[in-house]
């Protein structure tokens, strides 16, 4: 579970715009740059280097 | 810079490294608690600690404010560590690099650096990001940041011990002089800057202890015994590290 505070605040690091939190994937979503950053051990990992391509449209 | 900070807790043992981070936080204390006085950090409502590792600094400010504090680093064994701690679970983690802050503008009223310059990728770029995130008005805080080739150790070893700790320094990724540059990369970056440096002296009649854990650290370091065996049997050991401090402020 992500910190309430942590989600309010979080940006993309690469466009700085919002995010959308997907708690059963366990990622926080970046549509701009259609990156997916995934959270570790309740850690959001926000390095773009290890942010996975998101494939497809906004469902 | 990911691979810097990795590198920076060195394999299985991250408790005797965060022990090892306590003691430089223990050994700036005085320094810090004063700059944190005059930031009056007790009316911050948001801080960050960029480059918070094990969390010394930050949960030390989680204690001293009513703020909400933010945590990041690029190493996540380190936040690990901190996120496993009873008095880690009052700072907010994410994994991040300092070149590329996860936070919309103007977010933080006072971001706080320790020890955090000589590992950063790229300085000047961190700098303009630590800008950005800061409201108007907000503070960057270098708290201190050594300066290791200007390093005296009275007596001293040969190789020099100071020589020594730059040079495994910067062969894992760390620059171990920045402590000198920080003021004009803070003015670069668009802050109106407040620095300076002191030299923070400790002899073995007073703090033992600082010198037992350094013996230890120079010795996993594989600085040569026999010199530190030599060491160990002087009297009136002494080490005086420059120390190096700079307050950019948000105008």
């Amino acid at each position: 579970m992500l910190d309430p505070k942590l989600l309010e605040i979080l940006a993309c690091p690469k466009c700085k715009g919002e995010l959308e939190y997907r708690p059963q994937e366990l990622k926080l979503i970046c549509w701009t740059c259609r990156l997916g950053y995934n959270i570790k051990d309740d850690i959001p990992v926000m390095l773009i280097d290890e942010a996975e391509p998101i494939p497809g449209d906004k469902k | 810079m990911v691979e810097a900070l990795s590198r920076n807790l060195r394999g299985p043992d991250p408790d005797w490294w965060h022990q090892r981070y306590l003691q430089q936080a223990e050994w700036t204390r005085s320094l810090r608690h004063h700059l944190y006085r005059w930031l009056e950090i007790a009316r911050c409502r948001r801080i960050l600690e960029v480059g918070c590792g094990t969390g010394a600094i930050a949960e030390e400010l989680a204690e001293r404010t009513t703020a909400e504090v933010h945590g990041l680093d690029a190493d996540r064994s380190a936040l690990a560590l901190l996120r496993g701690r009873p008095r880690g679970r009052g700072v907010c983690l994410a994994a991040g690099d300092a070149e590329a802050l996860p936070y919309p503008d103007g977010s933080f009223d006072l971001i706080a650096t320790h020890y955090f310059w000589l590992w950063a990728g790229d300085p000047p770029q961190a700098a303009r990001e630590c800008r950005r995130v800061l409201r108007s008005g907000g503070v960057l805080a270098a708290l201190a940041e050594p300066d290791y080739s200007r390093r005296k150790d009275v007596p001293n070893g040969n190789p020099p011990i100071g020589e020594f700790l730059s040079q495994d320094l910067k062969e894992r990724g760390a620059n171990p002089e920045i402590g000198a540059g920080l003021r004009d990369i803070f003015i670069q970056a668009g802050f109106a800057t407040e620095a300076g440096m002191l030299d923070g002296e400790v002899g073995l009649e007073v703090q033992p202890e600082i010198f037992q854990q350094e013996w230890e650290m120079l010795a996993r370091l594989g600085y040569p015994s026999s010199e530190l065996d030599s060491l160990k049997a002087s009297s009136g050991l002494k080490i005086i590290m420059p120390v190096h401090w700079a307050i950019g402020r948000r105008l």
